[in-house]
Order: structure tokens, then sequence, then C-alpha cells
């Protein structure tokens, strides 16, 4: 039986919880891109484009987009992976702007990029080619950090050797270190580079699996600050292998990797999202599929209009987006995968590998 | 224009030439002449391939030891006669000069009567497939006036042909025998011919219709894919079970009593199914196909009965094999069988130089529910514009912009393209169906074709050379066009 | 008599218009013959399906693919050398026919 008092306590404790729920922090947008240079803020509530963006040379490609933390700037890999911008999302100016290549040199930086918590340094992959005038040169692949107040002509700050064939770079909360995903799953630190752990994902011994195979390009990691992807691999079972499909989660506050399968191959799914409550994983390519994190089943699929390459949640986990590939944004609710919306985008621009990420507005 | 060196070069768009040790040939691309070409002719043509060619005179000296001066300049005139060598420096290739068609002298033509067919096969093109009962079937208006058409269109031709088609043609028996009663009629009156074709999955065939069809002087085609695996992995029926116990059966009913024509085989090589021997060994020796022929499904490489890249250098392999065995049979004055070779023998054999790929539009159109007359059978139901319909008739100004594109083959890499002549930019449906453009080249299979007229040359010069007899025994007149 | 010997009737043909003068007219020559799909199977050739591709439809992934030059054998490469080879046209599935195939500039 509550007592006054502790009802009270009861207000206090409810004014916190209200106070961390996602509305506190300001309604979700949606920022996707779409060839050949735009970038669009989208409000989820109405469906409707809020502003629409055109970045100057982009050259046709609009790729990963990673917010900044305080979601006032979309941070955009263009111009064939060899420039990163960052756009106001209010006013649409640029306010960064990388250009990774200088003559001689051509630089591309294969989707991976990550912004520092406090939002002063941004981490690019670079991939460098010498062009020499009878041949080119490979060289060795790097990290390089810019500094965000560095404005449209920034040069990195450092750089750090990198291993080869990284597709994401996801940032620790702590602001500390870096992962980057590749043939395994390094840890970096972000001021002096040093290589501080790998974890298999080439190297990883599952008992019973064969080595598994990851595609991660969509570097989601809203709601709740876990990256959760698809990985395939076979499952030794008595003389044969069975394809099957995991759920790969990376805790970035804590560290926690995890990796459990979840139906024998049957759909190919390119990204995931994860649920608010950490229950629920979502997938798209061409059908839409509901994973069950606690019990590690298939809970759920049904089949899509065309592919979508990216997929988002609501804050509060009641409805999903799906983006990426085409010109058009799902909306599709969590629980009954019922598609309750579709826009689309100006032109019916494609929206191929452009990241769709999920803000919240000031 | 002779530069002033006189350097004459080897053009290699309007000569090729094809090894078959110790022989060589020359195919003159801009005439489908085949020649054979000794040891000197090889010589000369080696040397005008250095950079910067070669004058006659430089050639002369160059293989004096060798051969004889006035040999070397008779052979150096005839390749430059026949543009094979050209003045160094301004090579083109020699491509048919812009034809306009303005008259369409129709010689087929496709009814499609009815789109809806009893089977499901997983590579059927078919864009308005539907069941029998759903299906749009043609009305004897259309098909009458479409048989008008094309007495009035084929006017200058003694013997017309009407080929039935859908969906599954057999759906729509009445109207085939209606059709066959009125054109059979209107052509005796008017003191022509007419032919009738069919092709069918042959599941619905009956003996009272295969008397029908023999009494009139059908030419059937079955699609069938083989022995029952691999026939069974793509014909299904719409319930998804394989037809091949239906299918045998009723072939061999066609096959012991069919007598007005040979009866051929159509095999459609899908995913998985490459072993073109056993395929051949069943149709033609076990089940007596007179011919059997095979189309790799190439319109697509991602879709999942599509053969892979590999499977496709699989079935040329197995192609070149059983390409042997027919030239094994021709040296002992018999036919194996295998459509596709017996085709490349015969536009081989009579030098077919082609400005485009088939006859469609000019002397084949055909004719869907709605009576409008599409470019070919494939495209009956498809998104392409239609070229008019027969009841207002051909629209002649449409089709010509549309052959006369085709014909163009400027900026595109069939300009240059050795087999350009016999090839011609390839299917229109393929095209349309891979790049959603009728008009777009066949790219994706353009070194295989290759390879395989390069194996043709020689197995035709073989042939040739051991029983020329075989050809004029056995090569008939290719399709009903043309 | 001829240094090259004719082995087909369009070789002897040609030869002989060569003699005469009429080479251009046997040059002219042309068939229209048949269907011409792969291999030329003859009548009745091959039918083939829809693009029903992993992708659904092929367009979804046309420009997903070719941006990060995922498919370096099917199109142009569009990361380095023909960047603007899908310039105007950012809708495939409604642009896909503008797509062009791409030829060394001489």
């Amino acid at each position: 039986m509550a007592t006054p008092k502790g009802l009270a306590v009861a207000a206090l404790l409810l004014a916190a919880v209200v106070a961390t729920m996602p509305e506190a922090l300001g309604r979700d947008l949606l920022i996707t891109g779409a060839k050949p240079d735009r970038l669009y803020v989208i409000d989820p509530a109405t469906r409707r484009i809020e502003s629409e963006f055109r970045i100057p040379g982009a050259n046709g490609l609009v790729g990963s987009i990673v917010p900044s933390p305080d979601g006032r700037i979309a941070y955009v890999l263009i111009n064939r992976m060899e420039s990163i911008v960052g756009v106001d999302l209010k006013s649409g100016k640029i306010v960064f702007r990388a250009d990774l290549s200088r003559p001689g040199e051509r630089v591309k930086d294969f989707f991976a990029f990550a912004v520092t918590p406090d939002g002063k340094e941004l981490i690019a992959y670079e991939l460098p080619t010498l062009l020499k005038p009878n041949e080119y040169q490979v060289e060795e692949p790097r990290f390089a950090v810019f500094r965000t107040s560095a404005g449209l002509k920034a040069g990195p700050v450092r750089r750090f050797a990198a291993p080869r064939r990284i597709h994401m770079l996801l940032m620790r909360p702590d602001g500390r270190s870096f992962y980057a995903l590749g043939f395994d799953l390094y840890e970096y630190d972000v001021k002096t580079g040093k290589l501080l752990g790998t974890r298999g994902i080439q190297k990883w011994e599952l008992p019973g699996h064969t080595q598994p195979d990851l595609l991660a390009f969509w570097p989601v990691t809203e709601p709740t600050g876990v990256f959760t992807s698809p990985l395939y691999s076979d499952e030794r079972v008595g003389g044969n292998t069975v394809p099957k499909t995991a759920l790969m989660s990376l805790d970035l506050a804590s560290g926690t990797l995890d990796y459990h399968d979840f139906e024998p191959l049957a759909a190919l799914i390119f990204s995931t999202v994860l649920s608010p409550d950490r229950k629920t994983a979502y997938g798209v390519y061409t059908t839409l599929t509901r994973i069950d994190v606690q019990s590690h089943a298939l809970a759920g699929r049904v089949p899509l209009d065309h592919t979508f390459y990216a997929v988002n949640m609501a804050s509060d986990g009641h409805e999903l987006y799906l983006g990426g590939a085409m010109c058009d944004v799902g909306f599709y609710d969590a629980a009954t995968l019922h598609k309750n919306a579709v826009l689309k985008l100006p032109g019916c621009a494609d929206q191929s590998l452009a990241s769709l990420r999920v803000i919240h507005a000031r | 224009m002779q530069p002033p060196n006189n350097r004459l070069e080897f053009n290699a768009w309007n000569g090729h030439v094809v090894r078959a040790d110790p022989d060589a040939y020359l195919l003159h691309v801009p005439t489908t002449a085949v020649f054979g070409v000794d040891a000197l002719g090889l010589a000369v043509i080696e040397a005008c391939r250095q950079p910067g060619g070669r004058s006659v005179d430089e050639v002369v000296t160059e293989l004096a030891d060798r051969h004889a001066p006035e040999r070397v300049r008779a052979f150096a005139g005839e390749l430059t006669q026949l543009e094979v060598l050209q003045p160094a420096g301004s090579l083109r290739p020699i491509n048919p000069a812009s034809v306009k068609v303005s008259t369409y002298p129709l010689s087929t033509l496709v009814l499609n009567v009815n789109t809806g067919c009893n089977l499901s096969c997983t590579y059927c093109y078919k864009e308005d497939l539907a069941k029998p009962a759903a299906g749009k079937r043609m009305d004897f208006a259309t098909a009458a006036r479409s048989v008008d058409l094309l007495l009035a269109a084929g006017a200058t031709r003694e013997r017309v042909n009407i080929v039935f088609f859908g969906g599954e043609p057999l759906t729509n028996v009445p109207l085939i025998r209606e059709v066959v009663a009125y054109a059979e009629d209107a052509v005796a009156r008017a003191g022509r011919r007419i032919d009738f074709s069919l092709t069918t999955n042959a599941t619905l065939l009956t003996p009272a219709l295969i008397e029908f069809f023999d009494a009139h002087r059908f030419g059937i085609s079955v699609s069938m894919d083989g022995p029952k695996a691999l026939h069974d992995r793509h014909r299904k029926t719409v319930g998804g079970r394989g037809t091949y116990e239906v299918v045998a059966r009723k072939v061999g009913l066609l096959l012991e009593r069919y007598r007005s024509r040979p009866v051929g085989a159509r095999v459609t090589l899908g995913a998985g199914n490459t072993e073109v021997e056993a395929i051949h060994e069943h149709l033609r020796t076990e089940l007596g196909f007179h011919e059997v022929g095979y189309a790799p499904v190439t319109a697509s490489d991602t879709a999942d009965h599509a053969l892979s890249e590999a499977e496709l250098a699989e079935v040329h392999g197995a192609f070149e094999r059983l390409g042997g065995q027919y030239r094994d049979f021709a040296l002992q004055g018999r036919n194996n069988g295998f459509s596709n070779m017996h085709q490349l023998m015969t536009d081989l054999h009579e030098g077919r130089r082609k400005s485009v790929p088939c006859g469609a539009g000019i002397g084949l159109l055909a004719v869907d529910g709605a009576g409008e007359l599409n470019l070919c059978h494939r495209f009956t139901g498809s998104e392409l514009p239609t070229f008019g319909n027969v009841a207002t008739g051909i629209d002649a100004d449409r089709l010509g912009a549309f052959i006369d594109r085709a014909i163009d083959r400027e900026g595109t890499h069939c300009a240059t393209c050795r087999i350009r002549n016999l090839c011609a930019g390839g299917c229109y449906h393929e095209s349309y169906a891979r790049f959603g453009d009728p008009h777009h080249r066949t790219y994706h299979y353009c070194d295989l074709l290759r390879r395989w007229v390069d194996f043709g040359v020689r197995v035709y010069a073989d042939i040739q050379r051991h029983n020329p007899d075989f050809f004029s025994r056995h090569l008939e007149p290719r399709s009903a066009i043309g | 008599m001829s240094e090259l010997k004719p082995t087909n009737r369009k070789a002897e043909l040609l030869l002989k218009a060569a003699q005469d003068g009429h080479v251009a007219e046997v040059v002219a020559m042309d068939t229209v013959a048949g269907c011409a799909t792969t291999f030329d199977p003859g009548w009745e050739v091959d039918p083939f399906g829809g693009v029903a591709s992993l992708c659904q439809p092929m367009e979804a992934d046309l420009y997903g693919c070719s941006d990060p030059c995922w498919w370096p054998a099917q199109v142009p490469d569009t990361m380095n050398t023909y960047p603007d080879w899908d310039a105007g046209k950012p809708s495939a599935q409604n642009d896909w026919r503008e797509l062009d195939a791409v030829f060394p500039k001489k």
C-alpha cells in the first residue's frame, strides 16, 4: 500500500524515468541519403520529408552516414568514397569537409568512419594508392583522425597503421577506443592508435562451425548502443554441414561480443537493428525478419515489396524504418510487421548504400 | 587511298583466321565466305600483321626464299580486293550500308491462341502467362484477320506459314481447328500454299489431335528438357510436380504415329541442366526425336533458373563435344540431329550474311489475343509497344524504324566483331529481357559465340573436305522465314 | 586460278565476283533467317524468365552494387574510371534503360 511518502518517492522515480525516456531527448528524426547528392531529414511521425539538402561535390555517391552525437551534424561519405562532409542538419550548410585524396595519391574510405562521443574528432579509414606515371602502387591502409572543427579543407591531425579490409568503425561510448570491423574485430586506442585487442570473426572459433561470413556496411547502433548484424556460417551436424544464419551483437559500452544461430539459412539478411528492450532484433533484405534474441529463434518473417538494405527503429521501439537500395523509406509496425506507410523520395532517386540513421531533434 | 609508303595492314575486322592444324581458313567477315588458306597465305597475313603493316614489295622480299613472288602478289591482291588488307593506318570494318526496309514480305505469322498454360516452367519468359482457364484466348475473328493479313502482306510469297503458340496452344484446340479450316480454304482459292507449325509442352496431346496435326502436315516442336531428373527440374505443373512421365508418354504416342514431317524437341538448359550429351542421347536416340535444339537460359545470370557463367561455359564445352559427334556422323553421311550445329553448318554453307539477327519484324510477326502485331512470339504480352493491329494493318513506319535501328551497328562492339554477320547482335527478346532494350547487343555471351563459330568453321571445313555430299543431302531451308 | 581456296559457295561466288569486279554486290547480299538466341538452336528457342534475382527487383541492387564496385565485371567502374556512368540516372528502376555501355575513348 503506497504511503504519501512512498508516493512522493514513486513520483520522483517516475520523473527520473520520464526524464530519460526518448521523448525527453526530442522527437525521432530519420536521416537518409540518395543519389546523386541528396541528404534527407524525415519526420517519421508524419512520414514527411522535413529537409532536403544538396551536397555539392558528392559526385554521384552518398554513402555511410554518421550523425554527430548531439544530432546537429550528419557526417556523410561522398565523392566515390574519397571525401567526408559534415552537413548541418538545420541549415544544410557544409560545415566540414575532408578530401582524402591528394594529387598523385588516390585515397578511398570503404564505408568506415566514426565520430568521437564529444563530437570533436572524426576517424576515417584510408585505402591509399599512389598514382605513379607508369603504375599504381598500393600503400598500407591507415586510420586518419580529423578535427571536426577544421572546416572545409580538413587535414588529418594524426594517422595510425590499420589492417586491411576494414568496413566499419564503431566508437566506444567512453571515447577512448573504437572498434574496427574487418577480417576480425579490432580495438584501437583513439589517441595513440595502439591495437588494444583482436577478437575473432575470421578467427572465431565457434565450436562446430566453419569460419563465419560477415557483410556489414550499415553502422546502426541506435537505439541501444549495440551494433548487430547477421552472420553466416555452416554448422557441422553429423557428417554434413548446415548453413546457418546467426545474429551477432557487439555491445559498444561493455565490449561484449555475442553470436547465436537462430535459423538454418533461409532468407538473406543484410542488416539488423536491436529493439530498445534488447529482446528482439529485426533484419531486412527482401524479407523483414524478426528474431527473438533471448531464445535465439526466428520470430516472424514477412515479404517486402522489394529489397531494402537498411533497417532502423524508433527510439521507443514501436516502429521500424526500412531504407537503402531503392527510392522509398518503409514504415513498419514492429509488433505486427505490417506495413504502415511508404515514403517515396523525390525523383525516385535511389538510396543505394546510404545509411538510414535515427537522431533526436533538438 | 594508299599512304605514300603503300603499306597494307591485315584488318582482323574483315578477315578472321581459323586454324585447324595443319590447315587454316579465312572467314571473310563481310560475306561469310570461307576460304582455305595455305602456308603462303598465312605468311602474307602474318607479315601484314606487323605494326605499321607492309607494302607488297616488302612482303615479297621477306618471303622470297619460301614463296614465289607472283603468288605473293596475287594473294595480297585478292586480300586487298576483299578489304582484308587495307592501307595501314586507315583500317575500317565493312558493314552493310543502311538499308531502309519499307516492305514487309511476311512469310510467317505466329498466333498466340491462349496466354494460358497448364504448366509453370521455372524459366518461362512469357510475361502474360496465366492458367489455361484464365488465359486470354484469341477469338476467331482476330485469327481470321491474321490469316488475311498474312496472305495480303505475304502476297509475293508462294508459301506462307502460321505458327500456333501460347501459353500452351493445345489449351485452345477449337481455335486451331477453325484457323486451319479457314486458312486452307483461303489459300486453296488463291492458288497458294500454307504450312502450319506448333510448339507444345505435349502434355495435352491425344491420338485424335496427333491424327489431326498429321493430316494437315503440322511441323511439331516439343518442349522437353531431357531425361526425367533434368526435365522435372524446371518443367513443372502449377502445383510444382515434374511432368516427365506424362510428356514421355505423349511423345511416345506422337513419335510412333507421326509421318508427315519430322518432329523436333526444344530443350531449355536452365540452372543445373548442363549435361547436353546425356540429354541428346535420351531425346534423340532413346525417344526418337528427329532433331533436338538446345537453348541455354542466358537472359539473366542471376535468376534462380538461369545458367551460371560456369554452367554456360560447361554447356559450350558440351556443344563442342556434341558438335564433334555431328561431324563424325556427317562424315558417314548421317545427321546426329544436333540442331544448333546444323544451323551453324547451314549458315556457313550458305554463306549467310545477316544484317539483323532474325526475321522478326521482316518476315515474321506475332499476333496477340487483342490482334496487336508484336515483333515475335516472345514479345506478346510484353511491354514492348506493338507495331499495328490485324484490323488496321502493319505500322510500317514504326516497324521500319525498329529494323533500321537494328541494322545500325555504329558505336557498338558489333561494328567490328568478327561474327557480326552471323550473330548480328543477338535475339531482340533476350536483349529486352536482360537489358530492357531490344536493340541492346547481347554482349554477355559474345566470347562463347565467337568460339562457337570458330569451332563451326573447323568442322564445316572438315566435312567439306571429307564428305562434301553431306551438305547437298542434309541441309534443308532454315525455319519458316527468309 | 586463285590463291584463296573457296570452301563454301559464298566463297566461290565472291571469287568470281572479284574477277568480274562485282565484289560490292556480293558483299551486299543479305539473309534474313530464323531465330537467333544464344547458340541458335533453331525454331523456338529458349524461354527465359524475368530477372528474379537475389535482389528484388534487380534494379534494387544496381547502384548498391555498382557504387562500391561490387560487380567489377558487370558494369563500368564508377569508383574511378567512369564516375559519370550513372549521372542523371539516379533512379535505377526508372532510368536503367538509359544506362549504356562505355567505350574506350580513342
